[in-house]
């Protein structure tokens, strides 16, 4: 198993926000945690990559507990985020914002080769190459986020609700993106509210609402399941 | 004569450019004026005229020794003081950094007495005549060091890994840290950048005048504060150029008024910006909290 959550309870204060959720990733996998705002999505997020303190429950990456390692050790790791909103540099040039994603790496062949990968999966980087972060669209910066994960050579991508946002048309280009990144052999776990976009392109798939998990299983199987459609999904009528 | 002051007034600027160029780094990084920082340039000229004046050694040696000692102190001070509190309101660092102030201020006055020092200086004094401007080696010498020195600084910003960190995690802390950045060692670097910039500073302004007293660290502090509000805070080349302005309205101004009016006129400036335009002239919209 890549990434295993085990009974995870973190708390903001004395409000507790996930109540023991478990979960797993394996090599070569896809899987969505699908749910509405507010359901503790982002928060176990943050808990893998270190950025809140877990009150009780273990993360192991690669059969080793995470939960004690600080966010840049854990980047390090190669657990890679693209985190909500996008969070470009926006300051920063296109080209710098992707030397950051590499930020942990030493091997500068390495380096060169993600950067030619990721320049050629998405074009429009290389033509925006020397401008700063913040000028390009929604959808550019999206790219931009997602191929600076790339220059991590991440051993897992996390992905943070890449949809939001965007328009449909540039959703349709994320999604293919996210196959491709697959395709690589890199196992990933895909957050978001876009319940028919996630169970669309993981195999698996968790359903969280307010900080448990409710549901989980094939994502087709889920997908053609009306009643948990309706239940926790808000899709159909 | 206004080419003259000019001349004057650049010595000064670049002075006051190194020791702003300090505060807007550490703004840039945690959005608060480090109100210590001028006592810390402050101590890094008393250790040079320690190592030189009673040690009796080599000048070039106590430069690099008030260099490492206020260094030390910058890294040592956020650590200490600033780090606990980094999640408060920025308000909260502002009290503990003035507090800071004190403590180097009177320490140093318990340390070495609270009268004026005079500082030696390694060369002797040649003055320059350049049709009608008088330069003397003092100035050429803060002149080149200073440019050098801004010129680095510039490049270690832009171009270099460590640099390009600072610039992130100015930006934004978490995302850097998801990046794989050591924010909190990123900050210490940024202190013990800002902070040797600020011993420059401390030290050059005590060789320039030839003296150096416990107050020297409000002085230049409340100078170079006024230059970095000028100049926009958080920016790097505002800082410069704000340095560099400062210093000049004062040396003319001490002619077209009075040598009394002169340590004035840079808070004059500062009340017209922050009236006026308070992001400063190359300033961002930072005031955020």
């Amino acid at each position: 198993m890549v990434l295993e959550i085990k009974d995870l309870h973190v708390s903001y204060g004395s409000i507790e926000a996930l109540h023991g959720i478990s979960l797993e990733l394996d090599e070569n996998e896809v899987v969505a945690l699908v749910g509405s705002n507010g359901a503790g999505k982002t928060t176990t997020l943050k808990a893998i990559s270190g950025q809140i303190k877990v009150s009780s429950g273990d993360i192991c990456f690669n059969g080793r507990s995470i939960i004690r390692e600080k966010p840049h050790k854990i980047a390090a790791m190669g657990i890679v985020q693209v985190p909500e909103g996008r969070k470009i540099f926006y300051k920063l040039s296109v080209r710098e914002n992707l030397m950051m994603g590499a930020y942990s790496l030493k091997d500068k062949e390495e380096i060169e080769k993600n950067l030619n990968m990721v320049l050629s999966a998405f074009p429009i980087l290389k033509e925006r190459f020397n401008q700063s972060g913040g000028t390009l669209s929604g959808g550019e910066q999206q790219m931009l986020a997602v191929g600076r994960a790339l220059m991590a050579s991440p051993k897992v991508l996390l992905l943070d609700e890449p949809s939001l946002g965007l328009a449909p048309l540039v959703v349709e280009t994320i999604a293919e993106k996210i196959t491709e990144i697959s395709n690589l052999g890199i196992p990933i776990l895909l957050v978001e509210q876009n319940a028919n976009l996630a169970l669309e392109l993981s195999s698996r798939a968790y359903v969280i609402e307010t900080g448990n998990i409710e549901i989980s299983g094939v994502s087709d199987e889920l997908l053609g399941n009306e009643d948990i459609q309706k239940a926790y999904l808000g899709i159909g009528d | 004569m206004y080419l003259q002051q000019i001349v004057n007034g650049l010595t000064l600027g670049a002075i006051y450019a190194l020791l702003a160029l300090g505060y807007s780094m550490i703004f840039g990084v945690l959005y608060f004026i480090n109100f210590a920082h001028g006592d810390i340039a402050m101590v890094g000229g008393y250790v040079t005229w320690f190592v030189a004046a009673s040690l009796k050694m080599n000048f070039v040696l106590a430069i690099f020794a008030g260099i490492i000692v206020s260094t030390l102190l910058g890294v040592a001070i956020e650590f200490i003081g600033y780090r606990p509190i980094r999640r408060a309101p920025k308000l909260s660092a502002v009290i503990v950094s003035m507090g800071f102030s004190f403590v180097l201020s009177t320490s140093v006055q318990l340390i070495w007495g609270t009268r004026s020092l005079s500082m030696p200086i390694f060369t002797n004094v040649k003055t320059f005549n350049i049709g009608s401007i008088i330069i003397n080696s003092k100035q050429i010498w803060i002149l080149v060091i200073a440019t050098v020195i801004m010129v680095l600084l510039t490049l270690l910003i832009n171009k270099t890994k460590l640099g390009m960190a600072m610039r992130a995690v100015a930006l934004d802390q978490s995302t850097s840290a998801l990046m794989g950045v050591n924010v909190n060692r990123t900050i210490s670097a940024t202190f013990a950048i800002g902070s040797a910039l600020g011993a420059m500073s401390g030290i050059m302004m005590a060789a320039y005048y030839g003296v150096i007293y416990s107050t020297l660290g409000g002085l230049i502090g409340t100078k170079g504060f006024a230059a970095v509000v000028l100049g926009g805070a958080g920016s790097i080349p505002g800082a410069m150029l704000g340095g560099m302005l400062i210093g000049i309205i004062e040396s003319i101004a001490g002619t077209v008024f009075n040598a009394q009016v002169k340590d004035a006129v840079a808070f004059v400036v500062l009340i017209l910006v922050l009236l006026f335009k308070p992001s400063g002239i190359l300033g961002k919209d930072v005031m955020k909290d």
